[in-house]
């Protein structure tokens, strides 16, 4: 029964083998990050804004104050001054990641107080640490008599030990900007960059560096920092499944799966499993609105790989000249969706996802190729990147026939996406990589958001899913060691579920129409204009009726006289 | 050409009728009273248990319950008007008081006992807060209240231990760094994209604006935009940098993108509160509702809203630190009158902080339409609604205080009740309770709009994009820009 499917995925599941070792062996090897990590922000761009400290990320005493980018010690502070961050750095060996902290900022530090010092630590056991308690490495800035200096200082239960004893200063000079760079490693290596000079290189410290990280200034001194971007990383690790979806037999596993979709103007329309008389089968998107298919599983780093055995990807029309059928409208696969049964204009706005845009859902012609197909990869209502598509896989010329393969692997907040026709040999590189800095948990999704109603520029002009999905292979990527995957899910045959609300408009702009869609998103006017034109229909469909049974009296005694 | 009009105006007028003729139940009926009620948080279990009792008791009158989970396919019915709305009594949520000059006063019902066995008038049976927040500009009260469902900071027991919980919101600040610091996720709680209830913080930063300002200043200035010449609505008193600028300080405080739970972006408010109630994070903003929500019973607890440390600000001793604050605030707590940590009048102002809690009953009136042919019956409903007995039945239903107490309030038997349901009577029995009150300045009540115009606050300080995340300063410059772009519009028609 599964003999064509069988080869296939073991020919897949080969290919991918491979890939995942050697994925593997690269997040071990050259990544330096490992499986389930985000990261978290103790400093970002948003930490100081026109003078405003951010004190939801740090906490300030003495007469440290924000001026525009800037954070400001000078002789208006006391003596002792400080600036710490409220969010911990977590040492995650255990987990397998890598990196401990990643920490660069730019230093101006104008003058040096007698007696003074002017520091960056991190490791503070608590956030109203001193600077000097075990656990603690401090980059401090003094004076050797008159001559600026630095040091490196870690401090024990057992006193303190110099990773860089004193020394003059070298890389910056006072009353200028300097660009400081830390980074450490959860195998406890630190390596320091002051301006170009690289003044620690994967030095061994003792403690595990975890803790809190802070400014600390003890006399007058008089400096600023800007551009700070400090960052650890936190890990998450979901149970869920590793599965494959085949469609086979008229279902798919609804103790995996969840779909629902809403119809759109053209027939037949809706969202389900079609099989062969052999019982080979792929889930069939069928001249549908807003349609999706979600996991009903969370998941942080994963891989997944589908196939799109067909997409329509000529129009038709019937003798009569009107369409029957679009080049498909796009669809988009989204990963940290917040519930299963979200709208798919929630997953527009609110997840993070990829679009396959064969041609822009309103106002560009559904009957021909378009010039500019494109991925765009979309955070929570942002398209962060945009790119022309490798191979346009909604242009009959361009695919002639073939299968798609999609694969795409989030892991530790990297996005990468490869895509291949069924005749290649392997994905190759991938097309597509972004950093998002952060792997968000949820649900997986492939879904569309077409139209339900004609555009206004015509039929010909509008959006309407018309594809089908096949073989959703999904795996679980968190480190072997916190991974948590059930080991047989069971197995439960869709019923028919019944299509979502969804909040609905149709917009005609011709310049970036998703992200007016986008911007639209919340906007609950139209209720109201549903209900009056409900309101309006019944008054028109009561009148109407009235009206014809009147003048059918009306004719029917006209003709008795 | 002419035939053709003239049949289409046939047809349209023949509507006309039939549409207006679509009336439904018994509005012919003055015995029978028609109820049309939401089934939100409360449910309406207890509702219909009252009006099998009401029916049982009545040889005159007959009550008819319809339930519906939908405010507006509740509150479009009053569209219908006198001709064709069929209710005459409802418990419901009203986003817009566009029918307000339609319905009836309820004085005399407030005015009378409920039972002429009961020693009290219903007015005087009432929590305190309940009857001043219903009275309108004339002196009249066109609604009461079902629901007496505090709302707040709840906290999951097993993350953090009673003695934790925080009196201040300095304290409120430490504990979600240590919560962080330890691994745990501090904050879950929903979205909501075009502001709204801010995933229910407005209740929260609500009570900590009040608690700065004080109570006359909320009622008599902020709520009518009243400003300090006598002038209402004023923008410059919308427009005042008050509390509700010092609250959104705290929130920037505790609220960031590390301190909260990732499903914070989820606009499903019961997936949330769901996994809220699994653990998933130390605290959420709810009310007295949740645990019968989701149906669960979960071991969490609402604590009384931390009063905002900044208070001392507007005291006499503008030093006081934070350790004093708190002390003074459990002073309060423990029933003290007065402290030897501060003046009599800071006590006071501290006091009074301590007392408020956002009441959200503003979200569950009662009212009746005055086109109603059954107006009678109405009251006597409503005055049946109104005894021991039926309060009781309310209690013993929900587990949760009602709007009114009991003639004597001993029979309340709370002995099984859990933690979370015990310490609802105990906050609704502690201070005065905040409610939106119906007298307040048209531009709030016309426009549907909350202290803050409806701008985003809490999603605004936990966006993950860096380029996305606001600070206090810069939700308040959205919110005084939006006052300065809609101002005319509100005043001038």
């Amino acid at each position: 029964m599964k003999s064509r499917k069988t080869n296939l995925f073991l020919t897949l599941a080969s290919l991918s083998l491979l890939a995942i070792g050697s994925g593997a062996l690269m997040s071990r090897s050259m990544v330096p990050v490992s499986a389930g990590a985000s990261r978290s922000y103790v400093a970002s761009s948003s930490s100081v804004v026109d003078g405003h400290i951010n004190t939801g990320d740090f906490m300030t005493s003495g007469g440290v104050y924000g001026k525009g980018n800037a954070i400001v010690f000078d002789t208006s502070a006391k003596d002792n001054s400080k600036i710490v961050g409220k969010t911990k750095i977590n040492n995650l060996s255990e987990e397998g990641v890598i990196p401990l902290l990643e920490a660069s900022f730019t230093l101006n530090l104008s003058s040096l107080a007698e007696q003074g010092t002017f520091s960056f630590a991190f490791g503070l056991p608590r956030i109203n640490s001193t600077v000097q308690e075990a656990g603690v490495i401090e980059l401090a800035f003094t004076l050797d008599g008159t001559a600026p200096s630095y040091r490196v200082t870690e401090y024990g239960d057992n006193g303190q030990n110099d990773l860089l004893s004193l020394s003059p200063l070298t890389g910056m000079t006072l009353g200028s900007d300097t660009k400081i760079v830390c980074s450490a490693l959860n195998e406890k290596k630190l390596t320091l960059t002051i301006g170009s000079t690289t003044v620690l290189n994967n030095v061994s410290f003792a403690s595990s560096g975890e803790g809190f990280v802070g400014f600390f200034s003890s006399q007058k001194n008089v400096a600023s920092l800007h551009d700070l971007l400090i960052y650890g990383y936190t890990y998450e690790t979901p149970e869920n499944v590793d599965y494959t979806e085949y469609f086979d037999d008229g279902h798919y596993n609804a103790n995996v799966f969840y779909s629902a979709s809403q119809s759109s103007f053209l027939t037949p329309s809706y969202l389900g499993v079609e099989s062969d008389a052999s019982g080979n089968g792929s889930l069939y998107f069928s001249h549908t609105g807003p349609a999706y298919i979600s996991t009903r599983y969370s998941y942080s780093n994963f891989l997944s790989e589908m196939e799109i055995p067909w997409i329509r990807r000529e129009a038709k029309q019937d003798t009569n000249g009107n369409y029957t059928d679009l080049i498909s409208n796009w669809f988009g696969f989204a990963w940290g969706v917040n519930s299963f049964n979200e709208s798919a204009s929630e997953t527009v706005g609110y997840d993070n996802w990829i679009q396959f845009e064969g041609i822009p859902v309103d106002g560009a012609l559904h009957t021909q190729d378009y010039f500019n197909p494109r991925y765009v990869l979309w955070e929570k209502g942002h398209a962060v990147k945009i790119q022309g598509m490798n191979h346009n896989f909604f242009s009959e010329k361009d695919a002639n026939g073939r299968s798609v393969f999609l694969k795409i692997t989030m892991i530790d907040g990297v996005f990468s996406l490869y895509q291949r026709y069924e005749d290649d040999v392997g994905y190759g590189a991938p097309v597509m990589t972004y950093d998002f800095g952060s792997t968000p948990l949820g649900g997986l999704r492939v879904f569309t958001w077409a139209l339900t109603e004609p555009s206004s520029s015509g039929v010909e002009y509008s959006g309407v899913a018309d594809f089908k999905l096949d073989n959703w292979n999904i795996q679980n990527q968190e480190a072997k060691e916190v991974r948590r995957v059930v080991a047989d899910p069971g197995y439960r045959e869709n019923g028919i579920e019944p299509g979502s609300d969804y909040d609905y408009q149709t917009k005609t702009d011709e310049s970036d129409l998703l992200a007016n869609r986008i911007s639209s998103l919340g906007n609950d006017s139209h209720h109201g204009l549903w209900i009056g034109l409900e309101i309006g229909l019944g008054v028109l469909l009561l009148g109407g009726v009235g009206g014809f049974l009147f003048a059918l009296r009306h004719h029917k005694k006209a003709r008795k006289e | 050409m002419k035939q053709t009009k003239t049949l289409t105006l046939l047809s349209l007028l023949a509507a006309l009728p039939l549409f207006g003729c679509a009336k439904g139940g018994n509005q012919g009926d003055p015995h029978t009273i028609q109820i049309f009620a939401w089934d939100s948080g409360l449910g309406t279990e207890w509702l219909k248990e009252i009006v099998t009792d009401f029916n049982d008791s009545q040889t005159e009158y007959r009550a008819v319950l319809e339930t519906n989970n939908s405010v507006s396919t509740i509150t479009k019915t009053l569209g219908l008007g006198a001709t064709g709305n069929p209710y005459d009594l409802y418990f419901c949520y009203l986003g817009s008081f566009e029918h307000y000059d339609d319905f009836l006063s309820l004085d005399d019902v407030y005015d009378s006992k409920a039972d002429e066995k009961e020693n009290m008038t219903i007015k005087e049976k009432l929590y305190d807060g309940f009857y001043n927040a219903a009275e309108d500009e004339e002196g009249n009260h066109k609604f009461m209240y079902y629901g007496n469902s505090a709302t707040g900071i709840v906290y999951n027991r097993s993350m953090i231990k009673d003695e934790e919980v925080p009196v201040t919101t300095d304290e409120l600040e430490a504990l979600v760094t240590n919560l962080s610091a330890e691994g745990k996720t501090p904050w879950l709680f929903f979205n909501e994209p075009s502001g709204g209830s801010n995933g229910y913080w407005n209740y929260v930063s609500d009570a900590w604006a009040t608690q700065y300002d004080g109570l006359d200043y909320h009622y008599n200035k902020l709520m009518m935009l009243e400003d300090d010449n006598g002038v209402s609505p004023s923008k410059a008193a919308f427009e005042k940098k008050d509390g509700r600028y010092q609250a959104l300080k705290v929130m920037e405080k505790v609220l960031t993108p590390s301190t909260v739970h990732k499903q914070c972006t989820n606009t499903n408010f019961t997936t949330v509160q769901t996994l809220f109630l699994n653990g998933e994070a130390a605290m959420s903003i709810n009310g007295a509702w949740l645990l019968n929500e989701n149906k669960s019973s979960a071991d969490v607890s609402m604590m009384k809203t931390p009063v905002i440390s900044s208070i001392v600000e507007t005291l006499e001793d503008k030093d006081m630190d934070d350790e004093t604050l708190a002390k003074i605030v459990r002073e309060v707590d423990e029933g003290k009158t007065e402290s030897n940590l501060c003046s009599a009048k800071d006590f006071a102002r501290i006091q009074e902080a301590r007392g408020v809690i956002v009441n959200n009953a503003a979200e569950q009136y009662i009212f009746a339409p005055s086109y109603s042919n059954a107006i009678e019956g109405t009251k006597a409903f409503l005055r049946f609604y109104s005894r021991d007995e039926e309060i009781l039945r309310y209690i013993n239903t929900l587990h949760l205080p009602a709007t009114s107490h009991l003639t004597d309030d001993s029979k309340i038997d709370m002995s099984s009740y859990p933690v979370w349901n015990k310490q609802a009577f105990a906050i609704a029995n502690a201070g005065k309770p905040v409610l939106l009150p119906v007298r307040r300045s048209p531009v709030f009540r016309q426009y549907s709009m909350n202290i803050m115009n409806n701008v985003v606050t809490s999603q605004s300080f936990i966006a993950s994009n860096p380029k996305d995340r606001r600070n206090a300063d810069q939700v308040w410059d959205t919110f005084i820009t939006s006052v300065e772009e809609h101002w005319k519009d509100w005043t001038e028609q």
